[in-house]
């Protein structure tokens, strides 16, 4: 009987012992190759607690290497609440030294975790108290704590960190991967018993350091100027940005309302907006230049050609749209010099609206300008198709549009650079020990010609020199600008705000060798409202100490002395400015530093008036007579006049008595008579 | 003279390989837990070494001693009659552990009931080996006979088994039923008993798909780890998490985490899950793999035994350590219901490893004999 013999049953016993081996292998082969993670990582979750140590943050320099944020090491206090053999005594004496309520602590002390934290990056002091108490189950661990030293010195720039020093704006934001560095870990094991036996650490690797484009002076200037002209115009809110214009490197971005970057929590989340780049605004007439650059551009416009201000009022589709001021027959120099709306209105018509279109973005409007900055504001550009029939009007002098402030200080800039749009930043570099890396910024885009922006230049002088920005006027160094007001869009009603406006002055200095572009924006001043009244000095005060600071040597050899109620000189004193310059050049380029000619501009600039032989008429005298007066005189006599400035003629060319073909030009020259204020509170003169 | 004998190596190295990996294994898994109890790591380990020399010594001897001298009644009888004596006897000691297991004398303790199983092995081998002789002038009864084989073969075997389950300790208790079917099987057992043990069996069955389905849930609730994790899936929870944390090539020898009081019995019933921890699969197959080969060599031991006798022992031996080495890694895997069963050679435990290799000496002794 086979299956009784003990051969066969040994092997059926030993087939059942197998088979069993077998069951026990597929088992394992389960639980430790495929389950593995999961055991794993269940085991992890009851063994280990893994606590993230933030890494030493990079520092933020200006570009001097200034700190202007940096990490220093702190206390942060943690407990392992297994080792805590009476919670409640810990608490109590814990709470005495964070102010912190006992059953607050107790709770996190009778957790099941094997690590808590107790208080974070602790003063030195209350570090020191805790220390004392000498609990038992109460470590500390080291932490890094950002600080910024300067306090609320380019805080809207820098942005800010949260506990884990994670960035949250600014540039702590923008570059927070490069900065915050790797972080380290501290492993800590426990027992089954909650016991804490091991603690490895891997330490954290320090991140880069940025080297921004700011001047902590700078900024500082930028910040205190602010500050100032918003306490004196009670302004609500306010921004400062002054860039190279020579590279679109930010030198100074300030805001108001400031806020402490060390006590984010203490701001309120309007203060912390970087208004310069975040805020949009309608520019109003400064952006009366794009129409301005781009009629220049294109060659239908001449600086020194009359235009037809229609005393006021021009209808466009329609509607009637009025000029802050009747102005009758200007030369387009003084179209800008005044603001005049009919004037800016005329040259965007006559460019069409596509064709202004493409120059605004081309000046970098309705577009990211790329500032490597968190938060940027795109501005507001409606598409040319989605125009309505007065937009070309509007668009013209300033409305319809919203802007940032980094936009438009940029888009000066190319006129003061020579036509070249550039990307505005604030990073130059980031530094990882020795290395060194060097942020390269896109290449410009070129806008205009150069002599587009030289001409452009002259004729923004104008404006500071005779026209609305003569708050602006620097002592020593040519400057140029553009004021600008324009209403707030009260927004319950979505009208225009009778009440509310925003003051601005946008310019550069020195005129042909601009070092800064500055451009001053005041949301709301209260009272004097007018960017020529309340944005141009801030704009004098702040440009004059930034050239100084920087070294910029004075390019006006006769210090005017007419500052500060100087927005005019006296006939020898032009008499002198203009001995040796071309007369036909409508601005005063003869102030040019002689060590920075710009001669490709000149060609352009022909002498238009030909003091030729032929006798068809003579050149009256203009002196002392008013612009209206010159304008009809020149017209009823067949001269074509070139007014520059405003107030009385006090200089010709050619003078009178000469005889010229008819239609030659006449430029007059006009000023205030030493007794005239200009811009007293009615803004009589200067509605801009 | 008999012939000069050939030691079986393979058995012989596997026996030893199992008894340093206990060693290696007992010192990792206890070291944390003896510092803590006694202040000292070195505590369970040192024991555990002077039983493993204790044992060794047991094994050389009995590998030398020719194991039909154990085929005499006296020394079965007697010693059935000390076990039965010592098991009687640990009633009246002090319960440990919630048991009456243990006989300690100082610091040693002494469990009865692993020497019952050796006891019990060689009892019934004598004894069937006895009833399949002529028995004076009458013919041989065969084993198959109720009254006269099988009634006597049970009885004392019966009644030492009762007192383990009082003691209580349902594994050994288990572990020498499984030894006494085998036995019983091989020595040739009729088909109609075997029908009869599997009819009995069948609810039995019944029960253990319950308990499976049973477990089945509780496996379940383990994949919620809020489900008990801290009742009574602890333990076998703890296991899982240990073995399968191990992976392919374990975390490390004396590196395991789950040893540090997350797994109870870290280094008795549950050694093995630290071994899966620290060795990973690598480790665990090489254990399995050393069992196998004992199972191997024991089996082949049994068939080649000269006499019925070392047949019956060599078998009943390679199947209590083969089916206690499976039963535990079965508890430790979750594969069945939780046993307090040592793994053999491995975990921590003086007498059973005394015993083991005691039982190891005897197998050894019967497979140099082999015809």
């Amino acid at each position: 009987m086979p299956l009784r013999s003990p051969r066969v049953r040994l092997l059926m016993v030993a087939v059942l012992a197998m088979l069993w081996m077998g069951a026990t292998l597929a088992r394992l082969g389960y639980l430790q190759l495929v389950c593995y993670s999961d055991y794993l990582a269940r085991a992890q979750r009851q063994q280990q607690r893994i606590v993230e140590i933030s890494p030493k943050r990079g520092a933020i320099y200006d570009r001097n290497m200034r700190e202007l944020a940096m990490s220093v090491q702190v206390e942060s206090c943690f407990a392992v609440p297994a080792e805590i053999a009476n919670p409640e005594m810990a608490a109590r004496l814990l709470s005495g030294v964070l102010g912190v309520p006992p059953e607050e602590i107790e709770t996190r002390l009778s957790t099941s975790r094997a690590f808590v934290w107790i208080a974070r990056k602790l003063s030195v002091e209350k570090a020191a108290r805790i220390a004392a108490l000498n609990l038992r189950g109460i470590y500390f661990q080291k932490e890094n704590q950002r600080f910024y030293p300067k306090r609320q010195l380019a805080a809207h720039v820098l942005g800010y960190v949260d506990i884990d020093e994670k960035g949250l704006a600014g540039i702590e934001y923008a570059v927070d991967e490069q900065v915050r560095g790797k972080a380290g870990k501290m492993q800590v094991v426990a027992d089954a018993r909650r016991h804490w036996f091991d603690r490895t650490e891997k330490a954290p690797d320090a991140g880069s350091s940025v080297v921004l484009t700011l001047d902590e002076e700078i900024q500082y200037i930028a910040e205190r100027e602010l500050a100032t002209a918003v306490s004196q115009t009670r302004a609500q809110a306010g921004s400062i940005v002054v860039q190279d214009p020579n590279s679109g490197a930010l030198l100074a971005v300030a805001n108001w309302p400031p806020f402490n970057p060390n006590a984010v929590a203490e701001s309120s989340p309007e203060a912390r907006i970087n208004r310069a780049i975040g805020a949009l605004y309608e520019p109003g007439s400064t952006f009366k230049l794009v129409a301005l650059a781009a009629a220049l551009e294109e060659g239908i416009a001449r600086p020194e050609e009359v235009i037809d201000c229609q005393m006021g009022a021009i209808y466009i589709a329609g509607h009637r749209i009025r000029d802050h001021k009747a102005f009758g027959l200007l030369s387009l120099t003084e179209v800008l010099a005044h603001s005049s709306d009919v004037g800016a209105i005329k040259l965007g018509l006559r460019l069409g609206a596509p064709k202004l279109y493409e120059y605004i973005r081309a000046f970098g409007f309705g577009r990211p300008t790329g500032v490597d900055l968190p938060g940027e504001n795109h501005g507001l550009l409606r598409r040319v198709e989605n125009w309505s029939a007065i937009s070309i009007g509007a668009v013209s002098m300033g409305q319809e549009v919203g802007v940032t402030p980094v936009q438009l200080v940029t888009a000066m800039s190319a006129i003061a650079n020579g036509g070249l749009l550039y990307h505005p930043h604030v990073v130059r570099e980031l530094r990882r020990g020795e290395r060194v890396v060097a942020l390269e910024q896109p290449a410009p885009q070129r806008v205009v010609r150069p002599t587009t922006a030289a001409t452009l230049r002259r004729m923004l002088e104008a404006v500071v020199l005779e026209g609305t920005g003569r708050l602006a006027r620097l002592e020593g160094v040519t400057a140029a600008g553009k004021t600008g007001t324009a209403q707030k869009i009260d927004p319950t009603s979505g009208r225009y705000s009778r009440t509310q406006h925003i003051a601005s002055f946008v310019g550069f200095a020195p005129l042909n060798t601009p070092a800064v572009t500055v451009l001053v924006v005041l949301d709301s001043p209260v009272g004097p409202h007018e960017g020529g009244q309340v944005a141009a000095p801030v704009f004098k005060r702040l440009a004059e100490q930034v050239l100084t600071y920087l070294d910029v040597p004075r390019d006006v050899r006769i210090s005017p002395k007419m500052q500060p109620t100087g927005n005019q000189r006296g006939p020898e004193q032009l008499e002198a400015d203009l001995s040796d310059f071309d007369p036909v050049q409508v601005t005063t380029s003869a102030r040019e530093d002689a060590s920075t000619p710009e001669p490709a501009l000149h060609p352009t600039l022909t002498a238009s008036t030909e003091l030729a032989a032929e006798e068809d008429l003579t050149v009256p005298g203009f002196r002392g007579k008013s612009v209206r007066d010159v304008t009809e005189e020149c017209l009823r006599l067949g001269f074509t006049p070139v007014l520059v400035g405003t107030g009385v003629a006090v200089e010709q060319s050619p003078e009178a008595g000469t005889t010229v073909r008819r239609g030659s030009r006449l430029t007059v020259h006009f000023a205030h008579s030493a007794s005239t204020r200009v811009v007293s509170g009615g803004g009589n003169t200067f509605a801009w | 003279m008999p012939r000069s004998l050939q030691t079986d190596r393979w058995l012989f190295l596997a026996t030893l390989a199992l008894c340093m990996i206990g060693a290696v294994m007992v010192f990792s898994a206890s070291a944390v837990i003896a510092r803590e109890q006694h202040g000292n790591a070195y505590t369970f380990i040192l024991k555990q070494l002077v039983w493993l020399a204790l044992g060794l010594v047991g094994m050389f001897w009995m590998m030398n001693m020719d194991y039909r001298k154990l085929r005499q009644p006296t020394v079965i009888l007697s010693s059935l009659f000390v076990v039965l004596l010592l098991l009687v006897s640990v009633f009246f000691l002090d319960r440990s552990h919630a048991t009456h297991r243990w006989i300690r004398v100082g610091s040693v303790g002494v469990q009865p009931s692993e020497f019952v199983k050796l006891v019990v092995i060689l009892y019934l081998a004598w004894f069937l080996d006895m009833r399949r002789r002529p028995l004076g002038t009458r013919p041989a009864k065969g084993i198959n006979d109720l009254g006269s084989s099988l009634g006597p073969a049970l009885g004392p075997v019966l009644l030492l088994v009762g007192l383990i389950v009082l003691q209580p300790d349902l594994g050994t208790a288990v572990e020498i039923f499984l030894i006494t079917l085998a036995i019983l099987f091989v020595a040739g057992l009729a088909n109609r008993y075997i029908l009869y043990a599997a009819l009995t069996a069948l609810p039995v069955i019944y029960l253990l798909i319950v308990r499976v389905s049973y477990r089945y849930e509780r496996i379940l609730g383990f994949l919620n780890p809020e489900a008990d994790p801290q009742g009574r899936g602890f333990q076998l929870l703890q296991s899982l998490i240990a073995v399968g944390s191990g992976g392919l090539g374990g975390v490390g020898l004396m590196e395991s985490r789950q040893k540090l009081f997350y797994l109870p019995e870290a280094h008795t019933d549950f050694i093995y899950a630290v071994l899966c921890e620290e060795l990973g699969f690598v480790g665990s197959i090489v254990v399995v793999g050393l069992f196998a080969i004992y199972g191997w060599r024991g089996i082949r031991a049994a068939m080649t035994a000269p006499d019925e006798f070392g047949r019956l022992t060599a078998l009943g031996i390679t199947v209590m350590v083969v089916s206690q080495a499976l039963i535990n890694l079965g508890v430790v895997l979750g594969m069945m219901p939780t046993k307090g069963i040592p793994l053999p050679f491995v975990s921590y435990g003086g007498s059973s490893l005394l015993v083991m290799l005691v039982a190891t000496g005897v197998l050894l002794n019967i497979s140099q004999q082999a015809d």
